[in-house]
């Protein structure tokens, strides 16, 4: 994988299991790869995704079942929306919203571009 | 697990290599060496391996001194250097041979090895290339299940996807039992492999750190304008990258080469925020 | 496990050992071979009408000077090759890291360099003898009679099998000589970097200069307006004196052995 410059990796790796879970590719009840095995996949150490793991436990994104591994949890999803809502409130947005300041754009024209963005992009029934 | 003492070196008398170093390494890592060239980064190696003898001090592997050379312990570490020969033979000659004298060598997984490599062994080991033969003695050196693997430049001379496969098989490889040693200039082959730093510089050991205290202490970030705390900085495009102390608690990414050439240039002012390193539990 | 004897580890790394060391040894052999077997050659082969006329007496003169030549040749040529991997950092990280204990991997050397190669020398010798001497005593023989300084008439088989020959005392006594080569050139081996069979014999050629000179510079000396006496001592015997040289030369043998075991257990590289 692909790591960008500026983000601690165990949060990247974070991201990465979230869009698995948010993408539906890992479901409810389902073993997550092992420590050892996303870590090889990631191409990093096995601590910084235990670290990546850790932090997921104790955001109750995933759970972890003794002896048998890590699993998705009823909440995943659910957990994961908050822990991204959070981070696009915190990070992403005060840079969106200096861009549309600077830019000066409306935000009847973001209404509009929105709502034909969603409609494109997915269908009504998704989010 | 290796713990070295007030270890004082030099290959000449007027030239002192290290002074008074101590050194403490635990299992369950895998620890970057870096240091300038001549900074004693192989020497290093050689001492923890027993290939060298101190002029004083006291170096301690698994419970043995390494010069004494004794079986037990040499069966537990797998010592790879940067320039090695392999003899005129067969690979399943060169295994009958030299596979008995460790006791965990695992021949199915030196096979998994070889294969995700792609060496292939149907020839004599002398003929092979040197990428060719470095994998083989990495397979070779991680199949014999040693506690201790240390490795001097693993990556020099491996091709493009032959990196990225010693990345994958060194991640799956490394248990907590295990303590892997890897000297590097090829900072960026490395950089999220390895879970520690130590760098050398001015004959001691300026800064041994996990990466996680590292990046507790600092923040590395990509700036426009130099913020008035900067400890250290280098102009890139667009803007500096930065060395902050992490007074906001960011969880940033781990600059190596920056971090290497800030410590070279302010030593203390930059050690002695990461100084107290906190064990952080191996998995 | 011992750390210091096991003989797993030590049958394990004479497995180990013929991969490197096999290669020199086989190569070493098969000269020494082809050498001796040319000189039986070139000394048959032009008297060969003469030898089926049994007039040629002094054929077989040249094997003992060949055989104790050769013979210290071979023994120290492989004894300094044993160990020169070990001036190669490439080859001697590998050598060194072997999880086999200082003692056994010394032990290894001495079965290969000595056991081995002085075994194999003689094995040599004795079968190419065996073969070019049984051809020449299928004409039939050559005895003729000796006078012995004691005064009796002794006859001589001139177309002896060289194994088979009886030597003049002293020349037993010089047994220890190649396995005293064996040491120094083994130890030879382990501490020099390169040209180690060079070095080595320079080395001992100038060791020995230096010592004859200051030997005879002493007893020069020493015996300066005395009279030598032709009185019984112990040492007026011959015999006695050989047998002192031969028991110094064991001496000496173990002296370089120990050093040499030494230097290789603080190798460093």
């Amino acid at each position: 994988m692909e790591f960008n410059a500026n983000k601690a990796i165990y949060l990247q790796i974070a991201e990465y299991v979230c869009d698995h879970i948010l993408l539906a590719t890992w479901k409810v009840d389902e073993k997550l790869p092992s420590v050892r095995e996303l870590a090889v996949q990631m191409e990093v150490n096995p601590n910084t995704v235990m670290r990546t793991y850790d932090m997921l436990q104790q955001k109750e994104i995933i759970a972890n079942k003794r002896g048998i591994g890590f699993f998705l949890t009823q909440d995943s999803v659910k957990n994961v929306k908050s822990y991204r809502k959070a981070i696009f409130l915190e990070e992403d947005l005060p840079l969106f919203f200096r861009n549309i300041y600077l830019l000066e754009i409306g935000l009847d024209e973001l209404e509009q571009r929105y709502k034909r963005f969603v409609s494109q992009n997915f269908n009504q029934n998704e989010l | 697990m290796i713990t070295i003492q007030n270890l004082n070196f030099s290959y000449s008398k007027s030239k002192p290599l290290f002074l008074q170093m101590d050194l403490e390494l635990k299992q369950g890592h895998i620890y970057g060496l870096l240091g300038k060239n001549g900074a004693g980064k192989s020497t290093l190696l050689k001492n923890i391996a027993g290939l060298v003898y101190p002029v004083s001090g006291r170096v301690n592997v698994l419970g043995h001194n390494p010069n004494r050379r004794e079986p037990s312990l040499l069966r537990e570490i797998s010592f790879i250097p940067e320039e090695f020969y392999l003899p005129a033979v067969k690979s399943d000659q060169f295994l009958k041979a030299n596979a008995d004298f460790y006791p965990n060598f695992d021949r199915e997984y030196f096979d998994r090895l070889i294969d995700e490599f792609d060496v292939p062994i149907e020839q004599k080991l002398a003929n092979m290339s040197y990428g060719q033969k470095k994998k083989y003695i990495i397979s070779f050196g991680l199949a014999s299940n040693t506690k201790v693997i240390i490795m001097d430049e693993p990556t020099n001379g491996l091709d493009i996807p032959s990196k990225v496969q010693f990345r994958k098989i060194m991640a799956s490889a490394i248990t907590e039992d295990k303590c892997v040693i890897i000297s590097t200039h090829q900072v960026r082959d490395l950089d999220n492999l390895i879970d520690a730093v130590i760098l050398l510089d001015d004959h001691k050991v300026a800064l041994n750190a996990t990466m996680h205290v590292i990046t507790d202490r600092l923040c590395f970030k990509k700036v426009r304008e130099l913020p008035l705390d900067t400890l250290y900085s280098e102009e890139g495009l667009g803007g500096f990258n930065v060395i902050l102390p992490n007074s906001a608690a960011e969880d940033s990414k781990l600059d190596l080469e920056l971090l290497f050439n800030a410590v070279l240039k302010y030593k203390e002012k930059i050690t002695n925020l990461i100084k107290h390193d906190e064990y952080v539990k191996p998995i | 496990m011992s750390n210091l004897f096991n003989s797993t580890r030590f049958f394990g790394l004479i497995r180990r050992q013929w991969i490197g060391f096999g290669r020199i040894y086989l190569m070493a052999i098969g000269i020494i071979a082809g050498v001796i077997f040319g000189f039986y050659a070139v000394n048959f082969g032009p008297n060969y009408d003469d030898i089926k006329k049994n007039t040629v007496y002094s054929l077989l003169s040249f094997r003992a000077p060949l055989f104790c030549i050769l013979g210290l040749f071979f023994v120290t040529v492989i004894s300094s090759s044993y160990f020169a991997d070990l001036g190669k950092k490439t080859r001697a990280i590998f050598e060194l890291m072997i999880p086999a204990s200082q003692l056994e991997k010394f032990l290894v050397s001495l079965f290969y360099t000595v056991v081995v190669s002085i075994g194999s020398y003689l094995l040599v010798f004795y079968l190419i003898d065996l073969a070019f001497v049984s051809y020449l005593r299928s004409f039939g023989s050559v005895v003729v009679n000796e006078m012995q300084p004691s005064g009796e008439t002794v006859s001589v088989d001139l177309w002896q099998y060289f194994f088979k020959v009886k030597y003049p005392d002293p020349a037993y006594y010089f047994y220890f000589l190649p396995i005293l080569l064996n040491a120094i050139f083994l130890l030879g081996g382990i501490v020099y970097q390169n040209y180690q069979y060079v070095k080595t014999a320079i080395s001992l050629v100038l060791y020995c200069v230096v010592w004859t000179c200051l030997f005879v510079y002493l007893m020069k000396t020493q015996t300066r307006d005395t009279v030598g006496t032709m009185d019984n001592n112990y040492w007026s015997d011959s015999n006695h004196i050989f047998a002192l040289i031969s028991a110094v030369g064991v001496l000496l043998t173990i002296v370089f052995w120990s050093v040499a075991f030494l230097r290789l257990k603080e190798k460093e590289i």
